[in-house]
């Protein structure tokens, strides 16, 4: 399981050592891997505390956490609020608007609705959907490049794994191919 | 599969004649357990009490035969570790999933339907193995069990192959019905040499799609050769 930050990153330290601890909690006591909507309900139910108590203030981060467990993998939103989402794809943070909308319009072909956890796209797929949506938040004279984007992801044989710095460069050139063979998507057949 | 005798005793008085000593612990696990009955009937709340919170959280998640083992273990080392400890051996069996997944889902961490056996007692001390007895079962039956699974071992065929394997294929062998057999047998050997134990025993049987336990029924015995016996030795 892994998470991406918006907000305070002090706070998300916060929190993420917190769904860290639960999960090895959970872990030793049921000897298997904690159902990631367990572990966003923990840190939904603490976030929530500080929404309704004098004092203190609330967190001040977002995070889109990923993580996989014996229902397959799994996509959560969480807010200061301390309200948890499920979702297909999503965006946060600031100028999210415009990646969200990319994602609204494209997710049907990689969602699934039978909740069997099989995607019909491959994980590259996946991941050049992600970069495509984050290109559209960008003003006109920047572009993506491998200093300015940091990749994750799991899949049905990988763990948590986070692509950062010249190895994004590989999924970058993707996207251009993938942009120059005419802007469609391979409809790739299930896997 | 799993056999108990039907017996609580009081020492060396058969108080009890009537007592299951087999139980469920969701749908796809069963704990058996030996030793003093009022703690396996608190280790029996404590796992009701498990399975309901997990009940009410109802978000589709199953707790498999591995996490009521950890739980069990954990709570019996806890116990052991304040000396106070809960005076029990347990057998428990099951499977991590049921075959039916409530999702449908084929997407996870591919356990499921995968079958356990596992053991722990009074210290907390646990192993996991495919064949399994507690008391004077360790001593009389596992051999015949053992017998069953992996044949002799001091046979050269045996030697170059791997042992868990050689195990994992033959019980994988085995029907149902030859189980069911084998078990009578280990309980019949019991019931001949221990002398604290009771001809009333109930079989249990978990697969991937639930459990099933008998209603409890005797084995027959041949007791003729004690008509020759005059004395002690002979």
């Amino acid at each position: 399981m892994g998470v991406a930050i918006a907000g305070l990153t002090s706070d998300a330290r916060i929190l993420s050592n917190y769904l860290r601890n639960e999960a090895m909690k959970y872990r030793i006591v049921y000897d298997r891997p904690q159902p990631v909507n367990r572990a966003m309900d923990a840190i939904g139910t603490k976030a929530q505390k500080n929404t309704q108590s004098y004092g203190g203030r609330p967190y001040g981060v977002g995070l889109l956490a990923i993580g996989k467990d014996s229902t397959g993998p799994h996509l959560f939103e969480f807010s200061p609020s301390g309200i948890i989402s499920e979702y297909y794809a999503y965006s946060i943070g600031s100028r999210s608007q415009t990646a969200r909308t990319y994602l609204e319009r494209h997710y049907q072909s990689f969602a699934n609705d039978n909740g069997s956890g099989d995607c019909s796209a491959s994980t590259n797929d996946l991941i050049i959907h992600g970069l495509k949506a984050l290109r559209d938040t960008l003003p006109q004279d920047k572009h993506l490049d491998c200093n300015n984007i940091t990749i994750s992801y799991i899949d049905s044989n990988t763990d948590f794994t986070i692509v950062d710095g010249e190895d994004t460069q590989k999924y970058l050139d993707l996207l251009e191919d993938n942009i120059s063979s005419n802007n469609s998507m391979p409809v790739d057949d299930a896997e | 599969m799993l056999a108990a005798d039907c017996l609580a005793s009081y020492g060396s008085l058969a108080r009890f004649r009537n007592v299951q000593r087999i139980h469920p612990a969701g749908p796809s696990t069963l704990i058996a357990g030996s030793g003093d009955i009022s703690d396996f009937q608190y280790v029996q709340r404590e796992l009701d009490q498990l399975l309901e919170r997990e009940h009410a959280i109802d978000d589709g998640q199953f707790i498999g035969a591995k996490s009521i083992y950890r739980f069990v273990s954990s709570l019996m080392y806890a116990r052991r570790s304040k000396v106070n400890p809960l005076w029990n051996k347990f057998i428990i069996a099951g499977y991590e999933q049921s075959g039916e997944n409530p999702s449908g889902s084929t997407a996870g961490d591919g356990k499921q339907g995968e079958a356990f056996l596992g053991f722990v007692d009074l210290y907390g001390t646990t192993f996991v193995d495919n064949v399994m007895a507690t008391g004077y079962g360790a001593h009389l039956a596992l051999p015949i069990l053992r017998k069953h699974v992996e044949g002799d071992l001091s046979s050269q065929e045996n030697q170059d192959v791997d042992h868990q394997e050689r195990q994992r294929q033959k019980y994988m062998a085995l029907t149902e019905q030859q189980a069911s057999e084998i078990l009578d047998t280990c309980m019949r050997v019991l019931f001949y040499r221990d002398a604290r134990s009771l001809n009333k025993i109930q079989k249990a049987k978990i697969t991937t799609s639930g459990y099933e336990i008998t209603e409890p029924y005797s084995l027959d015995t041949n007791w003729d050769f004690a008509e020759h016996i005059i004395g002690y030795s002979q």
